[in-house]
């Protein structure tokens, strides 16, 4: 350690800055409701062997898997490339494949080179200091339906355009915008995106003379301290998926099993034991889970670890390949994204438990519930439109308190939209939203409640619900009971009389004046009331 | 004569028209007492003209959860609306930290049958008998539906009916008649919930001057009476006066772009300054929740002269969030603080004077700094140089994060730590010059004193593609607030110019300045830029987002006014304190000692008598002697 203590504090602020700055800038310009208002987006930089200094992240899942894109960009375009293809000042790198660093189509990261002049060659080629790197949720990048997120898809192929790392060219962009229902919205998002990472270039050549390993070897030992202060051991911890696709024969749940093992200031997450990824959507690449592992270490331990490369080297994550945690082509990831990585995050913190019962809350309702509504469109009619949202629930009661109600936990934090707002913009109208009474799990410290909502399409419109825990309850802990189940439900007209349950996962017409409502899961309870 | 007071937790500061200050020992069990102390000591002979004067009375019963108990009503269905808020979480990792416990308890919650449609249309008319009887315990209630901001019809038939019950009423479109339910009930529920307390302090206020004014979190100020019924919109009065004083110092000394910093012991505020005007904020957060009142947009962060330095787990300095605060303070205070806080750091380096006395405080000790510091295994200029690295990020956020050059600014100190990092501060980011007013430990007070009268206004538009009926709604509604501001009557008499225009009416012939604003988006977009003309719409979006869309179609969600009486007296040209440590150039390094505020001019730094009392900190040209 050469840093000071002083030093090494101010050249970590620095860092953060730089990532917090290209965030405002990502977000200031950013066109889409989705990156400026739910902020479905980050902003990081890298050292030159990809290694991450800093990030300023909105959502979790983006934690621990941005690293994976910048590591494919270098290996397609880094130094060790061809000289024709390596990249060039000024240049950047565009990917959103899932199989080759991305995570969901719909999530487009744009990596970019630093160079700085060579202080020891003077007028020789400037070198590589690093890499600026931006993740944003584009809401629309082509496939079979509104969104790219079709809860029927079986292939990659349905939910969009793939895009390897290649070059951000013109021609590139003019491909991109041509696959999406709203290029115009993309190409903001893009401009966003490549602004961004522009200042992030410019400022990071202003560390050309800083000691950035100090800054990952820092990571290292605050992440290697939380892991000493743990016991060592080996805990095994099972829960489940209830289906990945709305048909019979994929409405069976697959297995999701860990195995944690602590051993000194190491510490491993192994997923053998987990069922194989299956045909349907419900899948996720080995990026996501790395991401879900990554957060609940820190929100398990101490969520002032740093955002850094270091605090991932303690940290092994093991997963074979085809498994529903470590997907490989062809399958659909539409929702490894928002569904797979919260019961990832379910079974670490239920490991995590078990090494340091009392420590940690029981499951939070393990769901996004994502909804996503879209107008049938007709020639000369009212033009497509598109609406995406997730729906809050309980989250799990804790050793110091019960849980919060109506609340998005874990893998995602986005907010929702104003009642006023959605109904002024489409046409629907949401005719009750209120909290789920009596659906958190009971316990010492209770579990948060669900949401109940009714939602009414003032027009014919398709539906695409991809929802979790309408099976499987929230877990409760240390004698608390589970949570609620959540329930998805179909009225007719909005007459409570021909009301008909809906699976969880399912794409189906609405009639004008149709009601479609979501019960969402309670928390599971901790503690039991006994005592 | 008139009074400018502002209530702290250690001190009330005053200051009058003819420059005299004075500052006594608040009273939080009633701080009224303070004030009239204070009063009584500047105008010994009877009460004077006016008092102009900020209170935290509302934050401090917001903070402490001592407000009335307050009931909601809602459209049925949307009883939990005040708990399920925005649906985050206030921490991404940390599971400890829960939304604040929502202001209405569950069985306070009431619904009542009756809604509109998004055009404000009724699609079922509102029924009172729905509405049951209400908790005896309740005192205040808001009343929030949907839509409302577009038709407040069943509201108000809502709010009589309660009121004809006896209950202190709030409704929603009278505090803030915006679309977004969420903001709109807590910022209406939070005024029912303060509304009695702060009524009553108030109402005790009246006769300590001709005339009592209170301070808003948007920068000016308002009769007694009216504050008293929108106590919402004190709640981010606190570091509004400081502001104003800061930004109007810096314009005097021909500096009208610049950034206030005030460094006190817990946290440290600052605020953009552009053209002399600071930069105006929508909503902010209180507390955890997210007020929608028209304030000033001071960006807060948690490190001061309090916060404690200590090394973490991987071998970094921290220093803050942790703070000794005022008990025990810092360890040269010598009441029992042990860890060593970033004033023992000033002190052992030399930026505080060992034997000058701190008021409230007396001659701080040395000695126990220095072991404080020992003890932790660091140097006081470590925990200086972490502590302005956060500075120069917080800096940073305010300038180079949206856009503007830092090095055309000015840095505005004050505060009770602010001089001593100043100069440190503008040199690591270029700003080019440092100004301390006058009065700069009592700034808040100088700012309440020389802010405008103001009546800010806001109203929705029900067909945002509607530009005409926009500038139609604009014009009325600044009609209405100039009216209000100069206390004018006849609506047919106000000839109001707009943008920026001044104008005289009203039988006060008072000048009367009215701004208008526009808030607008590309359709399809969800968020909303402030323009001063719908025209103005894609200059601005490029200016502040990089691009524009001139084809794309503008909507206008809302219209909004402030009008603007100018106060009797100037925060800047106050009569000079006598002070003859600012009637000479100091070159540094030294430090300037003033009964209210420590100056710190490093090396390379030298220090000018300026305009208004100011001193102005400029680098020292050519290399040092």
């Amino acid at each position: 350690m050469s840093l000071d203590p002083a030093s090494l504090q101010i050249l970590l602020s620095r860092l953060a800055g730089v990532a917090e700055e290209m965030s405002a800038v990502l977000r200031r310009a950013a066109f889409s409701p989705n990156i400026k208002e739910r902020a479905d987006c980050s902003a990081a930089l890298f050292t030159a062997d990809g290694e991450l200094l800093a990030q300023a992240e909105n959502i979790p899942v983006h934690l621990g898997s941005m690293p994976a894109s910048v590591r494919q960009a270098i290996d397609r375009f880094g130094p060790t490339a061809s000289p024709g293809e390596r990249i060039r000042p000024g240049e950047q790198i565009i990917l959103n494949d899932p199989f080759a660093g991305g995570t969901h189509l719909n999530d487009i990261t744009l990596v970019a080179p630093c160079f700085v002049a060579d202080p020891g060659d003077v007028g020789g080629e400037p070198v590589l200091l690093g890499w600026a790197a931006t993740r944003a949720h584009h809401a629309d990048v082509g496939g079979s339906a509104p969104g790219s997120i079709p809860a029927d898809a079986t292939e990659i192929f349905a939910e969009g355009l793939r895009i390897p790392p290649v070059k951000l060219t013109p021609e590139v962009r003019a491909l991109l915008l041509a696959n999406s229902r709203t290029p115009a919205e993309r190409s903001g998002d893009l401009d966003a995106q490549v602004g961004a990472n522009a200042v992030g270039v410019e400022r990071l050549a202003g560390f050309a003379n800083e000691p950035l390993a100090e800054v990952l070897d820092y990571g290292e030992r605050r992440m290697a301290a939380v892991v000493l202060d743990l016991p060592d051991g080996s805990w095994t911890f099972t829960d489940q998926i209830d289906s990945f696709g709305p048909e019979p024969d994929q409405q069976v749940p697959t297995d999701i099993t860990v195995t944690l093992i602590i051993a000194g200031d190491r510490i491993t997450f192994d997923f053998a034991g987990t069922g194989p990824q299956r045909a349907g959507n419900v899948n996720a690449v080995e990026a996501v889970t790395v991401s879900s592992v990554a957060f609940a270490v820190r929100a398990a331990t101490d969520p002032t670890l740093p955002a850094n490369g270091g605090t991932l080297r303690p940290l092994t994550v093991l997963a074979p390949v085809g498994l529903i945690v470590s997907a490989q082509p062809p399958a659909a990831v539409g929702a490894g994204n928002v569904e797979v990585s919260q019961r990832i995050a379910d079974v670490c913190f239920g490991a995590l438990a078990l090494a340091r019962p009392g420590t940690i809350g029981a499951a939070s309702q393990g769901t996004m519930n994502n909804l996503l509504i879209g107008g049938i469109t007709e020639p000369g009619g009212r033009p497509p439109w598109v609406y995406y949202e997730t729906l809050a629930g309980g989250q799990g009661g804790r050793p110091f308190g019960c849980g919060m109600s109506g609340v998005h936990t874990n893998m995602t934090n986005t907010r929702n939209t104003p009642v006023e707002a959605l109904e002024r913009a489409f046409p629907m109208r949401v005719l009750r939203q209120r909290l789920r009474r009596g659906s958190g799990g009971a316990g010492r410290s209770a579990g948060g409640e669900g949401v109940e909502r009714d939602l009414q399409v003032l027009v014919d419109a398709t539906v695409s619900l991809i929802t979790e825990r309408r099976v499987s309850q929230p877990w409760g802990l240390a004698g608390g009971e589970p949570g609620a189940v959540g329930e998805n439900w179909l009225l007719p007209g909005g007459d409570e009389a021909r009301a008909e349950r809906l699976p969880d996962k399912c794409t189906i017409n609405l009639k004008a004046g149709d009601v479609l409502r979501m019960l969402t899961p309670g928390g599971g309870g901790w503690g039991s009331l006994l005592r | 004569m008139w009074l400018g007071s502002d209530t702290g937790g250690t001190f009330t500061d005053l200051v009058a028209a003819d420059g005299r200050i004075l500052k006594v020992f608040s009273t939080p069990d009633d701080p009224g007492r303070a004030i009239r102390d204070g009063v009584a000591g500047l105008s010994p002979d009877g009460p004077p003209d006016g008092l102009a004067h900020g209170t935290t009375v509302g934050t401090n019963a917001l903070l402490q959860r001592s407000g009335t108990t307050v009931a909601l009503v809602t459209n049925e269905g949307f009883a939990d609306l005040i708990e399920i808020a925005r649906q985050d979480r206030p921490a991404l990792y940390d599971q400890s930290v829960d939304r604040p416990e929502p202001l209405v308890a569950r069985h306070h919650r009431y619904e009542v049958v009756g809604r509109l449609d998004a055009h404000g249309v009724e699609i079922e008319p509102i029924d009172l008998a729905s509405l049951g009887p209400l908790d005896p315990a309740v005192e205040s209630v808001a009343v929030v539906l949907l839509h409302s901001d577009l038709e407040p019809g069943h509201e108000v038939a809502v709010a009589a009916e309660l009121a004809a019950r006896g209950f202190d009423v709030t409704a929603s479109h009278q505090v803030s008649p915006e679309f977004r339910e969420y903001e709109r009930t807590v910022t209406t529920v939070m005024n029912a919930y303060l509304r009695p307390v702060c009524r009553a302090y108030l109402q005790a206020l009246t006769d300590t001057a001709g005339e009592v004014l209170v301070m808003t979190s948007a920068g000016g100020v308002v009769p007694v009476a009216e504050a008293a019924e929108r106590p919402v919109s004190l709640l981010l009065s606190g570091p509004a006066g400081g502001v104003l004083a800061g930004a109007e110092a810096a314009t005097a000394n021909g500096w009208p772009d610049a950034i206030t910093f005030d460094m006190g012991g817990t946290s440290t505020d600052v605020c953009l300054v552009l053209d002399g005007r600071p930069a105006p904020a929508a909503e902010r957060l209180v507390a955890g929740f997210a007020v929608r009142m028209p304030s000033l947009d001071v960006h807060t962060i948690g490190a001061g002269g309090g916060s404690i330095a200590e090394v973490d787990a991987g071998g970094a300095l921290l220093v803050g969030p942790r703070s000794a605060g005022a008990t025990p303070g810092p360890a040269c205070y010598a009441h029992g603080g042990t860890q060593p806080t970033v004033t023992d750091a000033d002190l052992v380096a030399g930026r505080i004077p060992a034997d000058v006395g701190f008021p409230g405080i007396g001659l701080l000790d040395r000695a126990a700094a220095v072991a404080a510091l020992d003890r932790a295994g660091v140097t006081a200029e470590a925990v200086l140089a972490v502590v302005d690295a956060a500075m120069v990020q917080a800096l940073r956020a305010v300038s180079i994060e949206r856009g503007v050059d830092p090095r055309a600014l000015a840095l505005v100190a004050f505060g009770g730590a602010g001089p001593l990092h100043a100069c440190t501060l503008a040199g690591a980011l270029g700003l080019a010059v440092v100004i301390i007013p006058a009065r700069a430990g009592v700034l808040s007070a100088v700012g309440i004193l020389g802010a405008p009268r103001q009546v800010d206004l806001v109203e929705s538009c029900p067909d945002p593609l509607d530009h005409d009926g926009a500038e139609r709604r604009c014009t009325a509604l600044a009609a209405r607030a100039a009216m209000q501001v100069t206390g004018a009557v006849p609506p047919q008499q106000a000839q109001v110019a707009r943008h920026s225009a001044t104008v005289s009416l009203g039988p006060a012939n008072q000048a009367c300045q009215v701004i208008t604003a526009f808030d607008c988006r590309y359709a399809g977009q969800s968020h909303e830029l402030s323009v001063n003309a719908i025209d103005a719409f894609h200059v601005e979006h490029e200016r502040r987002n990089g691009y524009a869309r001139p084809d794309a179609p503008i909507e206008v969600v809302a219209v909004r006014v402030s009008a603007r009486v100018a106060s009797p007296v100037s925060a800047s040209s106050l009569p000079v304190p006598i002070a003859s440590t600012r009637a000479d150039v100091t070159i540094g390094p030294a430090v300037i000692a003033e009964p209210d505020c420590t100056i710190w001019v490093p090396g390379g730094w030298r220090a000018d008598p300026g305009v208004a009392g100011a001193l102005v900190l400029t680098r020292v040209e050519g290399p040092p002697p």
